[in-house]
C-alpha cells in the first residue's frame, strides 16, 4: 500500500480532495505521542501504525496536525480516521480496502477509547467471550429428563 | 545454586533415556561450555585460585597427598583439574539465546537452563571470596557435585551428537573435546565430595508442586515473543520498538490490575505488583524515544504484540467482572497467567535492551543529533557510535536500561509468587513431578537430589569417559588414546 496507488483512485472531486496518507500518517506519530491523549488511546495510535508497518511501509516521522500542535487532539484523530474512510471507498481491490480497514479498526478504538474507556472495555469483553465461550465462565451442567445431572 | 543443582540433576536424569533427536547441537554445545566456564571461574573465586595459564601442573600429590594436610591445595586441585577440560565448540562460534525454546526437546531445555543458572551466578563472583570459612567448603562441596556430574554429562552429550557424526556433520572436534580430560576431574571431585559433608540446609515442606495452574500458554507465548526480539538483534526497527514496548507497558498495567485483584489469595503478589507498577512508566518512556531506523518492521515482532495483549486485556476484564465472594483458587487461577507474564517480562526486557544497545552500535538505529546553528529547527539523524560529540548513550539507550532493570528485580518476587500458587492444584499430581519441582523450588531439596541421582549414576556407571585399561594389569597403559573409550 503505497500513496501511488491510493491517489490513483482518488475520486475525481477537487474540492473533496484527499491530504497525501502519508501526511495523515506522520500526523499520527505525532499524536502517539500526546500527552493530552489517555495512554490506552495512544497505544491503540501506534496499533495503527504498527498495521501500517506490517503491511510493508515505513515508521512515519512525525509531523505537527494541519490545526498546529494546540488543536484538539481527538478531533485531530477523527478527521484521520474520516478521510480514511474515505480512503477506503476510494481505493481499488479488497487486499488494499482490506490492509486501510485493519489501520481504521485500530484507530476507532483509539477515538472510543479517548471517549468511553468503559465502554470500550464492554465492547471489547463482549467480542472476546464470543470468541472465547469459556470466558464467560463454565457452561451450566446439563440435566436429563430424569433429573440425572451430567 | 539451586537452579543449577536442579537442571545438573535434570541432565543427569534424562540423558540416559533421551530419545528425541537433538534440533539445537550448535547451542547445547555452547551452554555446556558455558556451564564448564562458569563451573571453573567459580571455583577460582572461590579459592583465590590464579588464572589458568599461571597454574601449575596438577599431581597426585595434591590431589592424594595434599588434602590430608591443607584443603586449600585440594580445592586448587579442582581448579586445576578443571582447566584441564576444554570446550566443546571454540569461543564465539556457537551463540546461545538469551530465552529457552519451548518446543526443544526437554534434554536440550535442560542444558539452557543450567547454562542460564550458572551464567545468573556469575553476579556472586565477587562476594565467593568473601565468604566464611563453613561456608565457602559448603559452596566448594556444591560446586564439586556438579564437577563430579560433568563427566557424565559430557559422556551422555557425546552419545547424544554420535547420530549427526555419523551422518556427516562437522563434529569430529566437538566429540574429541567432549570426551576427553575427565580424569582429573573425577579424581579432584570424588576426593572432595569424600572429605567435605555436603551442607544441611532446611528444607521448606514440599508443598510446591506444578500443578494445572502454571505452565500455561502465555509463559510459551512470551517466551516465544522474546525470542523473536531476539532473533532481530542488532537490526532493531522503530516499528519493533513501539510493539514491544506498547505491550509491555499495558501488558504490566493490566497485570498489576489483576494480581491487585488476587493478592489476597495469592503469597508475594503484592510484592510483583509493587515491581510491576514501574514499568508502564517506563515502557512509555520507552515507546515514546524520538529514534529512527533504515529497516522495516519484523511481522513475528509487530503481530506478536496483538496476540499476547489481547490476552492480558481480556485477563484484566475478567479479574474486573469476578464476583466480589470468588473462591481462591478463581483467584490463584486468575493470577497465573498474570504471573506468567510478568516472568516473561522480565526476559523480554532484556532482549529489548540488548538489540537496542545493539542496534545503535551497528546504526540500524538512529538518535536525533544536534541542531544545526544555522538552522535551529532542523535536527539530523545520526548513529551515536559515529558522534563522538555526544555526551553519553542517548536517551533510548537508557530508558532500556532503565526499564530491563526495573523488570530483572521482579523475578525473586515473581517466583515466590509462582511458588505460592503452583502450590494448589486442582487434582491428582504425579508424584514424580511432585518431586522435580520440589527439588527445582528448594535448594535444599535440589541439591539432595542432584547427590543423590549422582550416587545412583555412579553406582551403575562407574567411571565413564576414564583413560582405557590395558588387557591384563601386568600390561603397559594404553597411550594413543588417553582420554576416550573409543
Amino acid at each position: 500500500m503505497t500513496d501511488n496507488n491510493v491517489s490513483r483512485n482518488r475520486p475525481e472531486q477537487p474540492t473533496d480532495a484527499l491530504p497525501p496518507f502519508e501526511d495523515d500518517l506522520a500526523e499520527l506519530a505525532w499524536l502517539q505521542c500526546s500527552d493530552r491523549l489517555s495512554r490506552r488511546c495512544t497505544g491503540y495510535v501506534v496499533g495503527a501504525l504498527l498495521e501500517w508497518t506490517a503491511g510493508g511501509g515505513p515508521w512515519p516521522d512525525p509531523a505537527v496536525p494541519a490545526a498546529g500542535a494546540d488543536c484538539d487532539h481527538l478531533k485531530a484523530l477523527e478527521q484521520i480516521s474520516g478521510r480514511l474512510s474515505r480512503r477506503i471507498q476510494a481505493v481499488a481491490g479488497v487486499a488494499a480496502k482490506f490492509e486501510l480497514a485493519r489501520i481504521g479498526r485500530e484507530l476507532n478504538l483509539a477515538i472510543r477509547c479517548q471517549r468511553d474507556p468503559a465502554g470500550l472495555a464492554d465492547s471489547l469483553w463482549r467480542e472476546a467471550v464470543n470468541r472465547q465461550p469459556w470466558l464467560a465462565g463454565p457452561p451450566p451442567p446439563l440435566v436429563y429428563d430424569d433429573g440425572s445431572v451430567l | 545454586m539451586a537452579d543449577l543443582a536442579a537442571a545438573t540433576a535434570a541432565l543427569l536424569a534424562d540423558g540416559p533415556v533421551r530419545t528425541e533427536p537433538m534440533r539445537d547441537l550448535p547451542a547445547t554445545l555452547a551452554a555446556r561450555d558455558a556451564v564448564l566456564v562458569g563451573l571453573r571461574e567459580l571455583v577460582r573465586a572461590l579459592v583465590q585460585a590464579p588464572r589458568a595459564g599461571l597454574v601449575r601442573e596438577l599431581t597426585v600429590f595434591d590431589v592424594v597427598q595434599r588434602p590430608g594436610q591443607a584443603l586449600y591445595c585440594r580445592s586448587t586441585a579442582l581448579y586445576q583439574a578443571l582447566a584441564e577440560l576444554p570446550r566443546a565448540v571454540a569461543f564465539g562460534t556457537a551463540q546461545l539465546s538469551g530465552a529457552i525454546d519451548l518446543t526443544l526437546a526437554d534434554y536440550e531445555q535442560h542444558w539452557y537452563r543450567a547454562a542460564h543458572a550458572m551464567i545468573g551466578l556469575e553476579g556472586s563472583l565477587p562476594g565467593l571470596s568473601e565468604l566464611p570459612g563453613h561456608q565457602a567448603w559448603g559452596v566448594l562441596r556444591e560446586l564439586g557435585d556438579v564437577a563430579a556430574a560433568m563427566s557424565y554429562l559430557d559422556h551422555d552429550l557425546a552419545e547424544a551428537i554420535l547420530p549427526a557424526l555419523k551422518t556427516g556433520e562437522d563434529l569430529t572436534v566437538a566429540y574429541r573435546q567432549l570426551i576427553a580430560g575427565h580424569d582429573a576431574v573425577r579424581i579432584t571431585a570424588g576426593e572432595i565430595r569424600t572429605r567435605i559433608p555436603a551442607p544441611e540446609r532446611p528444607v521448606r515442606p514440599a508443598a510446591a508442586v506444578a500443578g494445572r495452574l502454571t505452565g500455561g500458554g502465555l509463559a510459551k507465548a512470551m517466551n516465544g515473543y522474546a525470542r523473536a526480539v531476539a532473533a532481530r538483534a542488532d537490526q532493531l526497527s522503530v516499528s519493533d520498538l513501539r510493539a514491544v514496548a506498547r505491550l509491555l507497558e499495558f501488558g504490566a498495567h493490566d497485570a498489576v490490575h489483576v494480581l491487585e485483584r488476587s493478592s489476597a489469595a495469592v503469597g508475594g503478589a503484592a510484592d510483583v505488583v509493587f515491581g510491576l507498577t514501574a514499568l508502564p512508566r517506563l515502557a512509555g518512556a520507552l515507546r515514546d524515544s524520538a529514534v529512527r531506523s533504515p529497516s522495516m518492521a519484523h511481522l513475528d515482532v509487530v503481530r506478536g504484540v496483538g496476540e499476547i495483549g489481547k490476552r492480558m486485556e481480556a485477563l484484566r476484564e475478567l479479574a474486573g467482572r469476578l464476583p466480589d465472594g470468588a473462591s481462591d483458587q478463581d483467584l490463584r487461577r486468575l493470577a497465573a497467567p498474570a504471573l506468567e507474564f510478568a516472568a516473561g517480562a522480565s526476559v523480554l526486557t532484556q532482549q529489548v535492551h540488548v538489540a537496542v544497545r545493539e542496534s545503535l552500535r551497528t546504526g540500524s538505529m538512529l538518535v536525533p543529533g544536534r541542531p544545526s546553528e544555522r538552522n535551529p529547527l532542523s535536527a539530523q539523524w545520526v548513529s551515536p557510535y559515529m558522534n563522538p560529540a555526544r555526551e553519553g548513550p542517548p536517551a533510548v539507550q537508557q530508558r532500556a536500561e532503565e526499564l530491563a532493570r526495573a523488570a530483572s528485580r521482579l523475578g525473586p518476587a515473581v517466583r515466590v509468587a509462582l511458588d505460592d500458587v503452583g502450590g494448589h492444584h486442582d487434582g491428582e499430581v504425579d508424584p514424580s513431578k511432585r518431586a522435580l519441582a520440589a527439588a527445582r523450588s528448594h535448594a535444599g531439596a535440589a541439591s539432595g537430589q542432584l547427590r543423590a541421582l549422582l550416587g545412583q549414576r555412579i553406582t551403575d556407571q562407574p567411571t565413564p569417559l576414564s583413560a582405557t585399561l590395558p588387557t591384563h594389569p601386568q600390561r603397559a597403559p594404553v597411550r594413543d588414546n588417553p582420554a576416550g573409550r573409543r
